[in-house]
């Protein structure tokens, strides 16, 4: 069973039960402790939800209490099958790298990297994101900022831009400051 | 006293020189670049950036060097012009600066320019014979330059390089028509162990050498056992995959962004996922035909 550990809105997968209870987080800043169902248990009594709990304070959370199981000061939470190993830390500023050539075609972008020889296709998601990477908002600035555009959406807002970010800084088209 | 000569080999602005000398070479060059190739002086060799030499003895052996770098040296003259075309097509595409080159075969059909970039193992050389076999015209199967203005397509003519897995495909559909003619390369084909160079004539022989707009770009991709599928990909989706196959972006202002947007934006992209050149081809048709 794997356990990621929201702390201070970061999203960091944990080795197993012990070593989250055990000491290396602080709890005073973990805030949800979620379980990857790709190792879900059917026996376990963890409900499954299909929205990711990243409120920095618990009470305030979007999910249903009941999808909720408190334990040890930390608040429980199946998640579903998404790939929460991120390498996006919410606190930091992300940038976009200028290097690009663009061109917008009425909201898609292609972008090209003459060094690197390298062609990126945004879709219109995507491209609204990489705007907003001008180095003044961090990663959780840049979410709240489509969360409030999109409030029933909240769950999944904050999904697709955690994977989109992350993508760009894979893709090397931003990067985390 | 053994022939000899020099040819320059011709790709829109770009050229590359070959000293050539003994029985047989010049014929194997105008075999390998058709059209592309015109006579000029030895003298001339310092006026050009890439210069070949290409030597073929009494005894067979062959001799290819690149600017004094050998290249290969050998008794197979099939292998000696596969490592030429290859090193010259990359000399031509580096250099040229006329407009955007990508790495993409051609065809034309009914007076329709069709363009098929994609990268080594997509199946595009494969695809390329398939219908060259059928109503369409061969262009080129490797190098594609697109007029800025008219989008007329000027390809490299040049033999399908079929690789040696593909070897079976050729024998089963062109059959005895690739018996290499060793004493007339104009119309021969070459074997050696990397692949086979196979004239457009032993595919269609009626084909026309044309120069027709594009009207249609399709990024095909070879997946065993998955169902054929044409999608049409959006401006900009077509602009990035262009990009991608473009080789000589350095040469062109702006790294030849807008030329590709501009050419994304007016002539209709699809990527096609084909396990079978049957319905590759009905499906290159009907979007033809739409």
């Amino acid at each position: 069973m794997c356990l990621f550990a929201i702390v201070e809105g970061r999203v960091g997968e944990l080795d197993d039960t012990d070593s989250l209870i055990g000491g290396e987080i602080d709890l005073d800043r973990v805030v949800a402790v979620a379980l990857d169902v790709t190792a879900y248990e059917s026996d376990t009594d963890f409900p499954i939800s299909n929205e990711v709990f990243l409120n920095k304070e618990p009470d305030q959370g979007v999910l249903p209490d009941d999808r909720l199981v408190e334990q040890d000061g930390c608040f429980l939470v199946a998640l579903p099958k998404y790939d929460y190993n991120t390498e996006i830390i919410w606190s930091k500023t992300v940038v976009r790298c200028d290097d690009f050539r663009l061109e917008d075609f009425e909201g898609e972008l292609m972008l090209y990297h003459p060094q690197r020889t390298q062609a990126v296709y945004l879709n219109e998601t995507s491209a609204v994101l990489w705007r907003l990477c001008d180095g003044q908002r961090n990663c959780q600035e840049i979410a709240d900022l489509l969360v409030d555009a999109y409030p029933d959406q909240k769950a999944t807002v904050i999904n697709d831009v955690q994977n989109i970010l992350d993508e760009f800084v894979r893709l090397g088209i931003a990067a985390l400051q | 006293m053994m022939a000899q000569g020099a040819v320059v080999v011709e790709f829109a602005d770009s050229q590359a020189f070959i000293a050539w000398q003994g029985k047989g070479v010049l014929a194997i060059i105008k075999t390998l670049f058709g059209v592309a190739v015109h006579c000029v002086s030895c003298d001339d060799t310092h006026i050009y950036k890439n210069k070949y030499k290409f030597v073929i003895t009494s005894e067979g052996i062959c001799s290819l060097s690149r600017d004094n770098h050998m290249l290969y040296e050998g008794g197979i003259e099939g292998d000696a012009a596969g490592i030429l075309i290859d090193n010259m097509i990359h000399d031509l595409a580096a250099d040229c600066a006329a407009g955007p080159v990508f790495h993409a075969a051609a065809l034309a059909i009914y007076g329709k320019g069709v363009i098929l970039p994609a990268k080594s193992g997509y199946g595009k050389s494969t695809l390329t014979a398939w219908l060259a076999q059928g109503e369409y015209d061969y262009l080129t199967d490797e190098l594609v330059l697109i007029e800025a203005e008219t989008l007329r397509i000027i390809g490299l003519h040049r033999p399908l390089y079929l690789r040696a897995p593909l070897l079976q495909f050729v024998a089963e559909h062109i059959g005895e028509r690739q018996k290499a003619q060793r004493d007339g390369y104009d119309k021969g084909l070459f074997r050696s162990q990397r692949g086979m160079l196979v004239h457009i004539d032993h595919l269609r022989a009626n084909n026309l050498y044309s120069q027709p707009a594009v009207t249609q770009i399709v990024f095909p991709r070879y997946l065993a056992k998955a169902p054929p599928r044409l999608e049409r990909l959006s401006e900009a989706h077509a602009c990035m995959r262009l990009m991608e196959h473009m080789v000589n972006a350095r040469n062109l202002k702006n790294h030849g962004v807008q030329l590709a947007s501009r050419l994304a934006r007016r002539v209709p992209a699809y990527v096609l996922t084909y396990d079978d050149l049957d319905s590759a081809e009905r499906l290159i048709g009907e979007a033809l035909r739409a």
